[in-house]
């Protein structure tokens, strides 16, 4: 009967379109919170690089402070010719150092401001994907109650192109399952 | 008598940034996470203000408007500097009463150019 | 003859000129036959860039005076073999060419471009005029031709020299003791990038 046969073909398109959603709805959650915490590793990062380089610029400008505190004691000392040119130069050297250091000064402020953007917009795309399980749960309720064996399937399919510990730790705090794999306790491994 | 500036971003690494950039200067620094932060230090009166736009809790041209209703620093110059550069946010910055939109990455020479075309 | 300060120590790879390079400290010289490209910083300094037009092989020196007045130190040079001695002129640019004739470059074709000898602060010593006098002397009494220079002033610069082709680029540095924070680029460095490098200003 050709319309049972049609019945059939429609029920057997939405178990897949179920499926697939079911996939998705699992999958939301384990990408907001991986983008959560690389939103707030790479905060970190950038601050900890900050921290640094305002450091260095202090480190330079106490040494063109000094350059010039003895360029300007030699000016009054009574020092043989030759040795007066040679230090003399040589503080011209440290001096020109420190300039060269100016524009990659700059170019490195420019970049450390990056970050800013970044964070907005990975927290734009997290926002979104938020949207997008909402948009699921409306559309069927059923989705929070699934099957459990299948959900894990789902989930250690995520995983399987995971290659970091900070990811497998993430995947393990939204899921409570294990990721499979572990690091040793040492960053080298030797053969 | 090192002249203070009011900084208010919602991002971390931006106030680091602006620090940074100001203390080379000498100017001083004192910083806001928000539109509501930034009203909570205007008991202060400052040489210049600079704001983020997209900000929670009070975003920035809120905060400017606050900023023209407070007696200490009705008058400071207002800075905005954000990643927005649309003709229309422009046009509300500049209603509300800012002097100077700047669209994020800065140089730091650029904003010491226009602090010291303010403040002179 | 065994290893030298030649072998530099600051080898980098740069990213925009997609080139190996070498970057020379007072008192250094290198010299290479391949493709690699050199850079210094330049205050009252004079760097010397020497090539073989028609193989490409050549080097830079970076010296600070023009000539060791104590004798002695000269005669030590064969034994102590460190760069306290090529940061003069004399011996600086003897060494650069003496290398690149070593490694295959034919004085025939020679040509030089110089660099530095910028005053960078208020002194009588006048040091950088002294070296590029002294440079000037040197490669004429060498019967090599300068090309093309860039000298004296009150700027430090910062020269890449690339042997192979010839080319040169030059970066002007503003002091940082006269207070000036920007600093001029020269055009032809600058490559037009993607991302924004620098803010749009709007003033009301």
């Amino acid at each position: 009967m050709a319309l049972d046969d049609q019945n059939n073909d429609v029920q057997e398109k939405l178990q897949q379109a179920h499926t697939v959603l079911r996939y998705i709805f699992q999958a939301l959650p384990i990408h907001h919170q991986q983008m959560a915490a690389i939103i707030e590793e790479t905060e970190q990062n950038n601050l900890l690089l900050g921290a640094n380089f305002s450091n260095l610029i202090d480190e330079i400008e106490l040494s063109v402070r000094k350059s010039n505190d003895i360029k300007d004691r030699l000016l009054t000392s009574d020092l043989s010719d030759s040795h007066f040119d040679e230090i003399k130069s040589m503080l011209d050297q440290l001096l020109d150092n420190a300039n060269s250091v100016q524009s990659s000064v700059s170019e490195i402020m420019v970049s450390l401001q990056y970050q800013d953007s970044t964070r907005q917009i990975l927290t734009h795309v997290q926002d979104n994907l938020q949207d997008i399980s909402n948009e699921i749960i409306e559309l069927d309720e059923s989705m929070k109650n699934t099957h459990p064996e299948d959900n894990q399937k789902i989930q250690e399919k995520i995983a399987s192109n995971y290659t970091m510990e900070k990811e497998r730790e993430v995947f393990t705090k939204v899921t409570g399952l294990d990721s499979g794999q572990h690091a040793d306790d040492d960053e080298i491994t030797f053969f | 008598m090192a002249k203070k500036i009011l900084f208010v971003d919602d991002s971390a690494s931006m106030r680091q940034v602006v620090g940074i950039a100001m203390k080379n200067a000498g100017y001083e620094v004192v910083t806001a996470n928000d539109g509501q932060d930034g009203v909570s230090k205007l008991e202060e009166r400052f040489s210049a203000i600079i704001t983020d736009l997209n900000m929670p809790n009070m975003n920035g041209i809120e905060f400017i408007k606050a900023i023209k209703q407070n007696a200490n620093n009705k008058f400071t110059p207002i800075i905005m500097l954000t990643t927005e550069s649309s003709d229309e946010m422009k046009k509300q910055g500049q209603a509300a009463g800012a002097k100077v939109w700047m669209v994020k990455p800065f140089k730091p020479a650029q904003l010491l150019m226009v602090l010291q075309k303010l403040l002179g | 003859m065994s290893a030298s300060f030649d072998d530099a120590r600051n080898t980098y790879w740069d990213g925009r000129f997609k080139r190996n390079t070498v970057k020379l400290l007072p008192g250094e010289y290198h010299s290479t036959t391949g493709d690699e490209m050199l850079v210094t910083v330049l205050g009252s300094c004079v760097a010397a860039c020497i090539r073989d037009t028609r193989s490409g092989i050549g080097g830079m020196n970076h010296f600070l005076l023009p000539e060791q007045r104590n004798s002695n130190d000269k005669q030590n040079f064969a034994e102590t073999y460190d760069n306290s001695v090529t940061r003069y002129g004399d011996l600086a640019m003897e060494m650069l060419i003496n290398d690149i004739v070593a490694r295959g470059g034919d004085r025939k074709y020679f040509e030089a471009k110089i660099f530095g000898g910028a005053q960078m602060f208020e002194s009588s010593m006048q040091i950088g005029a002294r070296n590029i006098e002294f440079v000037k002397e040197y490669l004429d009494f060498e019967a090599i031709s300068i090309v093309s220079e860039d000298v004296a002033g009150t700027q430090g610069r910062k020269v890449y020299y690339i042997p192979e082709t010839g080319e040169i680029f030059l970066k002007r540095i503003v002091s940082l003791h006269n207070n000036t924070i920007e600093k001029r680029e020269a055009k032809y460095l600058r490559k037009a990038r993607e991302t924004k490098t620098e803010a749009e200003i709007d003033f009301f």
